[in-house]
């Protein structure tokens, strides 16, 4: 399955499927919770004709206050009522100090932040009654690391139980602007608990620096980095994400056929595993 | 509690920067890199907030408006977790710490009032309702009214005129916001004192346009109960011209 973020830009390409036919849809259920009028009626269109895939924006498991329970309550209730099969969040924090801020920032990565996560996590799971994916987000500075990147997000994925949702752009980005290898930092990750893929665009600012920006076309190398993932996991959901600088259809249509041939190459004869 | 104190105080101190934009030295971090995170959590406030508000960001000067969205984010703590619903957030902090008296820009709360009323009907969750009848008699039946609409009382016709203009017309204004069922956009009416008293018992306390307009006299002192009468029929017409009313019966 080849899926594609859903914007209100979308919306009516995405009903009539004439230009475009992603396989599912994503967006984040932070967006169209208690929403009502026309975007809901277009929005139920959408979900009447696509599997849908939830990725969240406030959940801030990373967060140093408490986890929002009410906010867990509507959005068991919206996750039910639209039959989401997946629903994902980002290895990071929005929240802080009774503050949102909405936007990813990075955690330490630290032992007693894994701890605190893994704890977290489960919690989350429990509560919501469904299989939980953490996402490996992008991050421009490290904030006081006592242990390296992919010790952080194993430790959590083996201790929590929940799956990895491996986004192959961040992992580009991360090793462009940390200077590693993106190919052993895959290597590293435990890839069997993949259970869904992100692939996306990105800007280059400086010349050391690449902001995960989700405007722009998927470059080459990320594609093949895509197709080095696909040949060490299992068959997987993957998704494009495209959320600015928003081009022709048949051009978002093009990145989703080429995402499709490498994995009818690589995954043929593989059964796609469903979170 | 897993987080040990020092983790938990680099993320505050992560969040802190974020927020006023003030850099301290944050351990471990590569100083460099830290504004693309301030730059990027406040583009998304300022790119809200700017398009909630796209009438008092266009009237305000640059200087105010920027003053306003730096005390509100780096003081104010957001609660809402969905973000459209922040410039809600901004609105009562502006109206709270009276901005518009500092600046004496007096329309600025009815103005924030109003655009923010167009958003958030806009986007609310649907109130199920049916259009019925519209037959009955205007004056002794049970008028039904689109559930999905609010009236929001002015000082300045900040829903008639520019902000500059509506400056000089001072007084008492009620507008009604009301949502259309096919298209789901936002109408507004301008109603006098009489009709968002009518508009507001009839929806409220399932009263009839007669039992109203006896009232009248009470409110308004020595009134024409036959132009009243006359005029208020009009009214309703209107309203039902305009998709307002649902049923009559
Ligand atoms: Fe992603």
């Amino acid at each position: 399955m080849i899926g594609l973020g859903y914007r209100r830009d979308f919306a009516d390409e995405f009903i009539s499927g004439s230009n475009i036919k992603p396989d599912f849809v994503e967006f984040a259920p932070e967006n169209w919770i208690g929403i009502g009028g026309y975007w809901k009626k277009q929005l139920d269109k959408v979900a009447e004709k696509y599997p849908i895939l939830c990725h969240g924006l406030s959940l801030s498991i990373g967060s140093p206050d408490p986890l929002d329970f009410g906010f867990l309550k509507e959005l068991k209730a919206f996750l039910d009522r639209y039959k989401v099969q997946i629903y994902s969040e980002h290895l990071s924090y929005s929240k802080c100090d009774n503050a949102h801020l909405y936007d990813l920032l990075p955690i330490p990565f630290r032992e007693d932040a894994v701890k605190h996560i893994v704890e977290r996590i489960k919690t989350v799971q429990d509560y919501l009654e469904r299989p939980f994916v953490m996402e490996n987000v992008s991050y421009y500075t490290p904030v006081a690391a006592q242990i390296s990147e992919p010790e952080f997000i194993s430790a959590i994925v083996e201790q929590s139980g929940c799956r990895l949702l491996l986004d192959v752009n961040n992992v580009y980005v991360n090793a462009f602007n940390h200077n590693y290898d993106a190919k052993q930092f895959i290597n590293s990750l435990p890839l069997d608990k993949v259970a869904y893929i992100h692939m996306a665009g990105h800007f280059q600012v400086a010349d050391d620096l690449i902001i995960d920006t989700h405007g722009e076309a998927i470059i080459d190398p990320v594609f093949d980095l895509f197709e080095y993932t696909t040949e060490r996991i299992k068959p997987v959901p993957v998704l494009l994400e495209r959320d600015f600088n928003i081009p022709e259809m048949n051009e978002l249509q093009g990145e989703l056929d080429r995402l499709k041939s490498i994995t009818n190459l690589k995954w043929s004869n593989k059964h796609e595993l469903i979170a | 509690m897993n987080l040990s104190p020092e983790t938990h105080s680099i993320q505050s101190q992560l969040a802190r920067y974020c927020r006023d934009g003030i850099l301290t030295e944050l351990s471990g971090a590569r100083a460099e890199r830290l504004p693309q995170y301030r730059r990027l959590v406040f583009n998304i406030i300022q790119d809200n907030i700017e398009s909630a508000y796209p009438i008092a960001f266009k009237y305000l000067e640059k200087e105010i408006w920027n003053v306003l969205v730096y005390d509100f984010f780096s003081t104010h703590e957001c609660q809402s977790y969905q973000v459209w619903k922040l410039p809600k957030e901004f609105m009562e902090f502006v109206v709270e710490n009276n901005y518009q008296e500092k600046y004496q820009l007096p329309f600025l709360n009815d103005l924030l009032g109003f655009e923010w009323a167009e958003m958030e009907l806009y986007n609310t969750t649907d109130i199920p309702y049916e259009y019925g009848s519209l037959n009955d008699d205007i004056f002794n039946g049970t008028i039904s009214f689109n559930p999905e609409h609010l009236i929001l009382p002015l000082k300045y016709p900040v829903h008639m005129v520019p902000p500059a203009k509506a400056l000089e017309l001072k007084g008492n204004y009620f507008v009604l916001l009301f949502r259309e069922k096919e298209t789901g956009k936002i109408q507004f009416v301008d109603l006098s004192v009489w009709y968002a008293f009518l508009v507001e018992q009839i929806s409220q306390n399932n009263v009839t346009v007669t039992e109203l307009i006896e009232y009248a006299p009470q409110l308004f002192g020595t009134i024409s109960i036959e132009e009243l009468k006359a005029s208020t029929e009009q009214f309703i017409q209107s309203m039902i011209d305009k998709g307002f009313v649902t049923e009559i019966k």
